[in-house]
This record gives C-alpha cells, sequence and structure tokens, in this order.
C-alpha cells in the first residue's frame, strides 16, 4: 500500500471495530474485571496469530495496530487499578494488573506456538 | 460513537508510533512511543470519569471508552514484551498508569466541585 494517509484511514477503521468489540465486551465484571481480561487475551492472542501467518506488512499494521490495538486497552486497566485502590482492594488490585500483563503475553505465546 | 473515538484514537496512536519512530532507534521508539499513549491515555480517561465536560454518557462512550481505549494499547505492550522482556522500565509502566489515571480523576472530581456538579 503506498498510500499513507489510506494505510492511516484503514488502520482508524480497524481500531474503531475494534473498540467497538471490546465495548461490547468490557461489561463483564465480577469480583475481577473479566470482560477486561478477556479483550486483552483476545487482543494478545489475535496479535500472535497474525504474526504466525503470512500478512503483508500492511495488512499487519492493520491487524494489530488497528483491530488488535482498538480491541485492547491500558488505560481502563489503570482505571480498574485505581478504583481497586480507592476502595483498598489492593489484591484485587495486584491481581488486575499482573493478569493483564502476563495473560495476554501467555495467549500470544500459546497461539505462536500452535499455530 | 465508541467507533468514532477509537478510530480517532487508534489513527492518533499511529501517528505518534511514526513521530517516534522517525526520533528515535527500535526499541527505544516503541518503548517512548508506548509509555506516551498509555500514560496520557490514562490520565485522559481519569479526566473524562469525573470532569463536568464530560458527564453525558455520549461524551463517555466517545472520548472515555472510544478516543482514550482506542488510543492506549495493551496488545502493542503485550508484543514489546515478547520481544524485549519484561524489563522493569515495563513492570514500573503498569503502576504509574493508575497513578497518572488518579490525577486526571482528582482533576476532573475538582473541577466538578467548583463548578457545583458534585
Amino acid at each position: 500500500m503506498s498510500n499513507p494517509i489510506l494505510l492511516t484511514l484503514l488502520i482508524g477503521a480497524a481500531g474503531g471495530i475494534g473498540a467497538v468489540l471490546r465495548y461490547a465486551i468490557i461489561s463483564w465484571h465480577g469480583a475481577l474485571p473479566f470482560g477486561l481480561f478477556a479483550v486483552n487475551i483476545l487482543a494478545g492472542g489475535f496479535v500472535g496469530y497474525i504474526y504466525s501467518g503470512s500478512l503483508t506488512q500492511d495488512w499487519l499494521v492493520i491487524a494489530s495496530v488497528g483491530l488488535a490495538g482498538g480491541l485492547s486497552t491500558f488505560a481502563t486497566v489503570s482505571a480498574e487499578g485505581f478504583d481497586y485502590y480507592h476502595r483498598g482492594r489492593l489484591v484485587q488490585m495486584l491481581l488486575t494488573l499482573v493478569i493483564n500483563a502476563l495473560m495476554p503475553l501467555l495467549a500470544m505465546m500459546l497461539v505462536m506456538q500452535f499455530v | 460513537m465508541v467507533f468514532v473515538g477509537g478510530a480517532i484514537g487508534t489513527m492518533l496512536r499511529h501517528l505518534i508510533g511514526e513521530v517516534f519512530g522517525s526520533s528515535y532507534e527500535f526499541p527505544t521508539s516503541d518503548f517512548l512511543a508506548l509509555v506516551f499513549v498509555n500514560l496520557v491515555g490514562s490520565y485522559f480517561l481519569g479526566l473524562t470519569a469525573r470532569h463536568p465536560i464530560f458527564a453525558s454518557e455520549q461524551r463517555k462512550a466517545f472520548f472515555g471508552t472510544g478516543l482514550a481505549g482506542g488510543f492506549t494499547t495493551m496488545s502493542a505492550l503485550t508484543l514489546f514484551i515478547d520481544t524485549q522482556g519484561l524489563s522493569p522500565e515495563i513492570a514500573l509502566l503498569l503502576f504509574i498508569g493508575p497513578a497518572t489515571y488518579a490525577f486526571g480523576w482528582h482533576q476532573g472530581r475538582r473541577r466538578a466541585k467548583k463548578v457545583g456538579h458534585e
């Protein structure tokens, strides 16, 4: 894709789709923010899948920066972490931060290993 | 609203990645871009949570869930940890995120109190 503006617009469209998917999933909340775990783990697994495939560089960027980037979120991890801290629930805060850092990584490595 | 905000946030994140990529060598460029987007996005989400200008559900969906959510990324951070390892700086970033969110949250709440919104 030689047109950087078109590439940026496609990345934006993919990011918008990712954000809508995130919006639909992230409301799943129990003792821990399971919906948040789900979107970040799904995005990590998806990145592992596309990096195992044979996409061209441009489509790789659209899928990883756009779709996976729009689906995953760091800001909500920060929000949940602060919310637990604010309510004095330090164990849940630590679990939220650690699970969101490690489980997507594990998902990505597993997908890369088996796909 | 979430789609449009997410699309704009993602495009901004991509452009910031390009700017850092043209200014620094890898992996410093990726690390600095990740720190920048994730901390600025966390601060902005905190602001949207309490600032009276973002009080309506539509504005929260556009600026918070869409823009701040799309601007920040965990998947790029995951990829970075996979290629570069989990460094102390990355571990620290995970804890600074909630602190910058809190900064925006408190600023928003202060403004809300000032205008009698809460």
